[in-house]
Parts: C-alpha cells; sequence; structure tokens
C-alpha cells in the first residue's frame, strides 16, 4: 500500500478531488469561509493524516500541481488585457494605492515585530510577508530571514486574506471594485487575486496589475531598510 | 477542440518557458510569474497574439487558478513547528498588518480617485 501513496498520481488525485469538493462547497455555501484552497488544505492535510501518509509521498504528486503556478498565474495577463480601459483609467489611483500598501505593510510589521519583542530573524522573515511567493523568498534571503517562515507568512497573507477580506468588505459596505482590486493584490498576493477574480473580473485583473506593482515596490522599498 | 487546447497550452507554457529565460538574463532577482504576466499582457495589446489563441485553457487556469497552491499551504501545516515559543507573536503581526495594508489600501485609492475627480471638475466619486 506505501508504494501507492508514493504513485505521483495519488497526489494529483488528492489534491484535484478535494480542490473540485472545495469548489463545489464554496458555490453553495456563501460564506468567506468556504473558500475552495482552504477547503482543499484542510480535506487533504485530514486523509495524510488519517491514512499515515508522508508529506514526501504526496508531493511526489503535488510538485506537478505546483508547477503550474507560473503557467496559472501568467494567465492574470488576459485579465489584464481585458480590463485595459479601466487600468487606463485608474492608473494612478492603482499605483499610488500599492505605494502606500505597500509602506504600511512593512512599516506595521516593523513597529508591531518590536512591540512583541519578536526576534530579528522573524521580522526579516516577516517583512515581505505581503508580496508573491517568488519575489518574497528572494527578499527573505537578501534580508537575512528564515525562507520557511516567511513562506507562512505569505501562505497566510494570501489564504488569510481571501478569508478576512470579504469579511471586512461587507462589514464596511466597501463598493469599489478598483480599490477592493488594489487592496487585495497588495495585502495577498496571488493567493488574494485568485479570490478577487471569483468577486469580478474588475476586481481580479486589478489586484493581478496590483500584485506585480506592490511586488516591486515592496523591493525597491526594502534597499533603503 | 483537441488540437485546440493542445495548440493553447503550447503557446502558454512557451510564454512561460521565455519570461523564465528573460529572468535568468536579469542581473536582480526577479520573478518569473510577473515577467509572464507582462509578457503575455504585452502580446496581446501589441496584437501579437489574439484572445482567441488562448482563450478556453486561460479561462480554465484562470478560474481554478487557486489549486496550484495547495501543496504549498499543505507544506505550510507540516512545517509550523519552526515557529515554537513565537508562534502567537507571529500570528498577531501577520494578521493585523495583513488587515492594516488592506484597509490603507483601500482608502488610499478611494482617496486618490475623489482627489482626481475633484481635479476633473467631475464632481461626483466613481462608484462602482
Amino acid at each position: 500500500m506505501g508504494n501507492l501513496w508514493a504513485n505521483p498520481l495519488f497526489g494529483i488525485f488528492l489534491t484535484v478531488i478535494t480542490f473540485y469538493i472545495g469548489d463545489w462547497t464554496a458555490k453553495r455555501i456563501k460564506s468567506p469561509l468556504a473558500n475552495p484552497l482552504l477547503i482543499a488544505m484542510v480535506l487533504c492535510v485530514a486523509v495524510l493524516k488519517l491514512l499515515d501518509i508522508p508529506y514526501k509521498d504526496y508531493m511526489e504528486g503535488g510538485q506537478f500541481i505546483s508547477l503550474f503556478l507560473v503557467p496559472a498565474t501568467a494567465m492574470i495577463g488576459l485579465s489584464i488585457y481585458r480590463q485595459r480601459k479601466v487600468l487606463k483609467q485608474q492608473f494612478f489611483p492603482i499605483v499610488i494605492g500599492c505605494l502606500a500598501g505597500s509602506l504600511i505593510s512593512m512599516g506595521s510589521t516593523i513597529v508591531l515585530c518590536r512591540l512583541l519583542a519578536l526576534r530579528q530573524d522573524m521580522l526579516a522573515s516577516l517583512l515581505p510577508k505581503s508580496v508573491t511567493t517568488a519575489i518574497a523568498l528572494d527578499l527573505s534571503d537578501q534580508l537575512g530571514g528564515l525562507r520557511s517562515v516567511t513562506m507562512m507568512a505569505v501562505i497566510i497573507c494570501g489564504t488569510g486574506g481571501a478569508i478576512i477580506h470579504p469579511f471586512i468588505i461587507r462589514l464596511l459596505k466597501l463598493k469599489d471594485p478598483v480599490a477592493t482590486g488594489v487592496a487585495f493584490g497588495t495585502a495577498s498576493h496571488a493567493i488574494g487575486t485568485a479570490k478577487a477574480i471569483e468577486m469580478g473580473e474588475v476586481e481580479g485583473a486589478v489586484s493581478g496589475v496590483s500584485m506585480g506593482i506592490a511586488g516591486i515596490c515592496t523591493v525597491i522599498i526594502a534597499l533603503f531598510l | 477542440m483537441n488540437m485546440k487546447i493542445l495548440r493553447q497550452l503550447g503557446i502558454i507554457l512557451a510564454i512561460c518557458l521565455a519570461a523564465e529565460f528573460i529572468v535568468s538574463l536579469l542581473p536582480i532577482a526577479f520573478p518569473s510569474s510577473v515577467t509572464a504576466i507582462l509578457i503575455l499582457a504585452a502580446l496581446l495589446g501589441l496584437k501579437l497574439l489574439k484572445v482567441g489563441h488562448i482563450q478556453e485553457t486561460a479561462d480554465f487556469m484562470l478560474s481554478n487558478m487557486a489549486i496550484v497552491f495547495v501543496p504549498v499551504s499543505i507544506g505550510m501545516v507540516e512545517d509550523i513547528g519552526l515557529l515554537k515559543g513565537q508562534l502567537k507573536g507571529f500570528l498577531l503581526v501577520v494578521c493585523a498588518s495583513l488587515v492594516l495594508t488592506f484597509l490603507g489600501t483601500y482608502v488610499t485609492v478611494r482617496i486618490v480617485q475623489i482627489c482626481l475627480d475633484k481635479l476633473a471638475g467631475q464632481g461626483g466619486a466613481s462608484d462602482g
């Protein structure tokens, strides 16, 4: 039986089927907690723990899903093209929003880490938390952070954002799709963008652009730290 | 239909490979995903590529994008031990900063929009 779990097809199957269940559930239960990624994650971890399957075995297949990170995120280019009119009209709000958001993200992290007396390497790991994985890991190295801690912070900002932001939007009755898109992309990178795409085409495209601009802003701000 | 999806997938993978190649030439660390986004948007904008050339496959990937983050999010659950002793502080900083960033960004965009609207003399805010 052990060999079956290490077969790459198992990891792919488990990911596809749990994500399908997550997506199916999310479409029926209109709650921010019913998020396809979160449901898939919980179901996968539950299956791996219950059947005592090592993470390494799961990743034999899981790595093939991860490989599609670049092709899937690249398709944001299509959303951007489809929304080019909005982007032209809203150029300044988007760029200034991304810059302000990146400053708030890094500034609040520094202040909060000092207040809670976290270790210096934790601060370095947390600074790039709002940007997309590839940029965040490079920045973490550059600042002297721990890669896996950065990875966790990035994932929490993404999945946490996909859950928390819709709550905030409902609570405060935030309505502007452009501002929502910029806020999603700047605070919660690609995972937030995936959620923004579910909310609407404008939100998704603006979030995709903002994720890129915020990434570049963060890299530049980090040069001064 | 089968050939069509294959052709679309071929085009998409070619764009990604081109992005990886360009990134490998750059003197600074720049993410290949952002590069691929820029290449695709540029090709469409310059009319070198039509939406129809990638549409079905691209829309499939767009609507199911979050699936690519499932394996890495499971890895995170496995690695949680690294945060021993710092977990509470870690979560507090990440969550508080996340909410501040989201709200701060939203408010900044609205302020800039309203200022620009006033400058343009249109009066009312552009509400969506």
